[in-house]
């Protein structure tokens, strides 16, 4: 649905978005993730036609930007960074105007502008003026009017940004609901809109790709990311020994002392980055409880370092750029 | 890149959100309580200027033309608060962002702005037009002219809403639109502002670029080719300007030079499609009483033309006025097979210049076989007068009555002289001479006019007067109240007394005119029978306006006399002259007599004894009609003339003639209470309106919707 190959922007000598290329199925929801200033709405505004690229091309929902941006524009809908809205006219008001601009027949306007107002919670409003709404119905408005004209491909740029977390859990089930039927990229630096509703993550960082990945498999490399923890009371000497008994696979990363006097200890599995093996991980874990029961060591603590999605990409974004 | 044209339905989903975005806010109505204000407030103030000024006649050019140039800085005041939000407001908002993610092109985004706006400004300006239905209601003037001026005033209005949406587009912040708009437009304007700056090369194409030259034709009724494609190409160019500017969201920064290059061809092309304009420019002229067309009166005199004339005008080759004189020539020469008519070049003819003692550029010389006559000017009334002349076997001479104080026909004192009056009929080729009653009066004078005058007349005079009367001479006397009570005898003894009183009329006086000033008409019970009349009804018969008298008295008529002129059903004639004057003017049944009262009558007398002719008659019951203050108002030159031209045999010579040299023809006068009304209208309902519409929006935002 969406094919992008070396998408390049310059703001004059800043360069926004640096040979950028994905893809993205039909009906995928696609998250797009990064700090501010990493090319996020850049990106986006070259999806939805908004400007052109300087170089490469992308292709979106069949037609190339190049080629034809006018139908491009006509087969996505577009929310834009803080739901830029007129706030001097009627909900329905705004929807109709919409609706007029991006469908032809007369009965499917009047068709969708209900529908959308049902869809997205907004019938009992559709009178009111906009600028007397607040936020979390703004953004429903925002996300109506890009739905309003059917479109294939959906484009929503910080969806839940400056919402309340009861605003935040109904915009992500509006956009998971939408899952399957529309093509969806939505943008957030906010990691919990992604990993709840998204397929898929695209991460930019200083206008570069560097992480496009599905959901599910980055859970399982946090899970699978071959880190151990071992919290113990153990001499230098037995901690050398116990290391030596576990041998090979393991190497020490680190060693904190814990504030009751007892020693954590910060283990790699071989296998690195990639992650070691689900039964790799039990053997080790198996080894160094049994290293220490021999040890005569206590073991306060014993597993697989929790890590979150966050780690991953803080981590992603503190490695330097190649 | 595939191109879409642009589609109805989207450029009117567009429409109508900005007709919403202007028309359902505060905004345009406060704008417009502004402009309407300021408007309504130039409306009175040109109305003031063209009754006093101008003598409440020719409206176009003493009031239109005005109020058109007024309007014109009202509209480059306020065009620019109206699109400073066209584009700095979407950009502010981030809404262009949607607009730009929509399928739709810049063009239809542009063009439903444009459109809205300039809408919005046809509105503002339409509300104008109430006061001018008021005074259409007073005095029905030509519409198409005016017309013509609202036409130029929209281009206009839409120019300044293409650069105002230019210049929206390059900020977000609407006060700098506002300012740059304001500041962009002055520019225009003060282009040619000082024309005497740019240097005389430079003069040429500097006018050809501001917009307010290209507007003055319109003021005046005229609509040129040119002038309209002068703004279709400044709107173009601040359109295309607009895209260029829109579009400039997609550059890479190497395209700005190009666009420039771009933009600069387009400027020169358009330049070139106006200079082609101007050359094959076409003019519709819409002015009322078309000034280049002859007047009835001079149809009349040119029909009645004895023998064969040729007119020569004397020009100097090159000089831009030669069109208009040969025009005016050619219509006179096609009026009659008697006229002959060429312009002369003065320097290539200097012995023909000579031999009709021609020393000035522009002198016209109506000659025939045996006389001729100069003119010091080609215009109609001019030449149609040397024809006058030349068809006597003599000139008529008109004798001023010297000694008693009378008004003098030199004087050139505002409130007393007569020179104004005098110098037409010189033109008429008339003979003015004084005539005092020192002895009789002389047997070549055919008219004697008596203006007024304090001193007494003996009974010598007197006799020496009706000896006059009874050779066949013809009498004009102008008399105030008081005045000469031993020459109103005499006159009574001839059928017209003048009474010892004056005539009011407080309801229908003139705006900023006097209290004892009244407007005296033809008497209504002409309106049928008219062709009962004797010739001299043909004074005021033709009369299109009334005749303005201030301080008048009425007279008495016997069985032969002939009303002339007639004070209005609401006036009325009082004894007490000195309350009068002073303004405690109150009607006493007992004293004061009720109008209509007769102010100017005409009686033909019988001839007496071996003379061949009797002699003839015009009284009218004050002298300020004729003076230079007064003659110019409504139809009191007119109504003077055509009583000169009955006195002298000439009634025939009497029709319509063309008034002062320009257009416009009937006079407005405004009574005090009418002109308050107009005030009322144009600088408080009109703009009241907009401003309760403008709260009337803005508590339905505040607590409704």
């Amino acid at each position: 649905m969406i094919d992008v190959d070396a998408l390049s922007k310059s703001y004059g000598p800043i360069r926004a978005l640096d040979a950028v290329s994905f893809r993205v199925a039909a009906g995928e929801i696609v998250g797009l993730l990064g700090p501010n200033g990493s090319g996020k709405t850049t990106l986006l505004r070259i999806l939805t036609g908004f400007f052109p690229a300087d170089a490469g091309t992308a292709t979106v929902a069949g037609v190339r930007l190049g080629d034809d941006p006018f139908e491009v524009r006509r087969r996505v809908g577009y929310l834009p960074e803080h739901a830029p809205l007129y706030p001097d006219v009627t909900v329905r008001h705004f929807l109709r105007f919409a609706a007029d601009v991006k469908l032809g027949e007369a009965s499917l306007r009047r068709e969708r502008v209900a529908a959308v107002l049902e869809e997205c919670g907004l019938a009992h409003v559709a009178g009111r003026r906009i600028a007397t709404l607040s936020k979390g119905y703004r953004q429903r408005v925002g996300i109506a009017q890009a739905l309003i004209g059917r479109p294939q491909v959906l484009v929503l740029d910080e969806p839940t940004a400056g919402l309340d977390p009861a605003q935040v859990l109904e915009v992500r089930a509006l956009v998971s609901a939408l899952g399957g039927r529309t093509t969806v990229v939505l943008s957030s630096h906010v990691l919990a809109d992604v990993s709840s509703v998204c397929d898929r993550v695209l991460m930019l960082h200083l206008g570069r790709l560097v992480l496009a990945e599905r959901i599910d498999a980055l859970r399982r490399q946090v899970r699978a990311a071959g880190e151990l923890v071992l919290r113990t009371r153990a001499t230098t000497e037995q901690r050398s020994a116990l290391l030596a008994a576990i041998q090979p696979g393991v190497t020490l990363l680190a060693t904190d002392d814990g504030a009751d006097g007892s020693v954590v200890l910060h283990l790699r599995l071989a296998g690195g980055e990639e992650g070691a093996s689900d039964a790799e991980t039990e053997r080790v874990t198996t080894a160094l409880a049994q290293a220490c029961v021999a040890a005569g060591l206590p073991v306060l603590e014993l597993g697989p370092r929790s890590r979150t999605l966050e780690d991953l990409f803080v981590d992603l974004l503190a490695r330097p750029s190649e | 890149m595939k191109r879409h044209a642009p589609s109805p339905r989207r450029v009117g989903a567009l429409l109508r959100k900005e007709l919403h975005a202007i028309f359902a806010q505060p905004l345009l109505y406060l704008v417009g309580t502004v402009f309407l204000l300021l408007a309504g407030y130039y409306f009175y103030t040109d109305l003031g200027y063209f009754i006093t000024f101008g003598f409440g006649e020719n409206i176009f050019a003493n009031f239109f033309q005005l109020l058109f140039v007024d309007l014109r800085l009202v509209l480059l005041l306020t065009v620019p608060l109206l699109t400073m939000r066209l584009f700095a407001e979407e950009k502010k908002l981030g809404t262009i962002e949607l607009l730009f993610t929509y399928p739709l092109l810049d063009v239809e985004i542009l063009l439903a702005k444009l459109v809205a706006c300039t809408l919005a400004a046809i509105a503002l300006l339409g509300a104008t037009t109430v006061t001018l239905w008021y005074l259409h209601a007073l005095q029905p003037f030509a519409l198409a002219p005016v017309l013509a001026g609202y036409l130029g005033l929209v281009l206009l209005a839409a120019s300044f809403v293409a650069v105002g949406t230019l210049l929206s587009t390059l900020t977000d912040n609407q006060v700098v639109a506002a300012m740059s708009t304001v500041g962009t437009l002055l520019l225009l304007w003060i282009l040619s502002w000082n024309e005497s700056a740019p240097g005389a090369e430079s003069l040429g194409w500097v006018s050809k670029l501001s917009i307010f030259n290209h507007f003055e034709g319109f003021t005046r009724g005229v609509i040129e080719t040119k002038d309209l494609v002068y703004f279709a190409c400044l709107i173009a160019f601040a359109g295309a300007a607009t895209l260029a500017s829109l579009g400039s969201r997609a550059w890479p920064t190497s395209r700005l030079a190009p666009t420039l290059v771009g933009l600069a061809g387009l400027a020169v092309a358009l330049g070139c499609v106006d200079a082609l304009a101007e050359r094959g420019n076409a003019r519709f002229d819409l002015s009322p009483q078309q000034r280049f067309t002859l007047s009835p009166h001079a149809r009349r005199i040119l029909d009645g033309l004895g023998r064969d004339v040729e007119i020569l005008a004397f020009v100097r080759s090159g000089d831009p006025r030669n069109e208009a004189t040969s025009d005016l020539l050619e219509r006179i020469a096609e009026a009659s097979p008697r006229v002959r008519q060429r312009l002369v070049d003065v320097n290539r003819n200097p012995a023909l210049a000579r031999r009709y003692g021609v020393d000035a550029y522009g002198a016209v010389v109506v000659a025939t076989a045996e006389r001729h006559r100069r003119v010091s000017e080609p215009r109609e009334d001019l030449i149609v007068g040397a024809l006058m002349d030349l068809g006597r076997t003599k000139p008529k001479v008109i004798g001023f009555a010297e000694g008693h104080g009378e008004a003098a026909w030199r004087d050139e004192d505002r409130a007393r002289g007569l020179s104004t009056l005098t110098r037409g009929l010189r033109d008429d080729g008339f003979e003015l001479r004084d005539v005092s009653f020192a002895s009789a009066v002389a047997d070549d004078v055919d008219v004697l006019v008596i203006a007024g005058g304090a001193t007494p007349w003996s009974d010598a005079e007197l006799d020496r007067l009706a000896a006059f009367l009874d050779r066949g001479g013809a009498l004009l006397v102008l008399l105030d109240p008081r005045q000469a009570p031993e020459l109103a005898a005499w006159l009574g003894e001839r059928g017209i007394t003048p009474g010892a009183n004056v005539v009011l009329d407080p309801e229908n006086r003139l705006y900023g005119g006097e209290g004892v000033s009244i407007e005296a008409r033809a008497p209504a019970s002409w309106a049928s029978g008219r062709e009962l009349l004797p010739s001299s009804a043909l004074v005021t018969s033709g009369l299109e306006a009334g005749v303005l008298l201030s301080a008048a008295r009425a007279l008495e008529l016997g069985a032969d006399a002939q009303p002339l002129l007639e004070s209005g059903s609401d006036s009325w004639a009082t004894r007490a002259i000195d309350g009068a004057e002073e303004g405690l003017a109150d009607f006493d049944e007992g004293r004061d007599v009720h109008g209509p009262l007769v102010v100017a009558a005409a009686r033909e007398l019988p001839p007496v004894g071996a003379a061949r002719k009797g002699g003839r008659l015009v009284v009218i019951g004050d002298v300020d009609l004729a003076t230079n203050r007064f003659v110019d108002f409504v139809a009191n030159r007119q109504m003077l003339q055509a009583s000169l031209a009955w006195l002298v045999g000439e009634e025939d010579l009497i029709a319509l003639r063309p008034e002062r040299k320009a257009i416009g023809t009937k006079q407005l006068l405004l009574s005090a209470g009418q002109a308050s009304t107009a005030l009322l209208l144009g600088v408080g309902i009109v703009p009241g309106t907009s401003l309760l519409i403008a709260c009337l929006l803005y508590l339905r935002r505040r607590w409704g919707r």
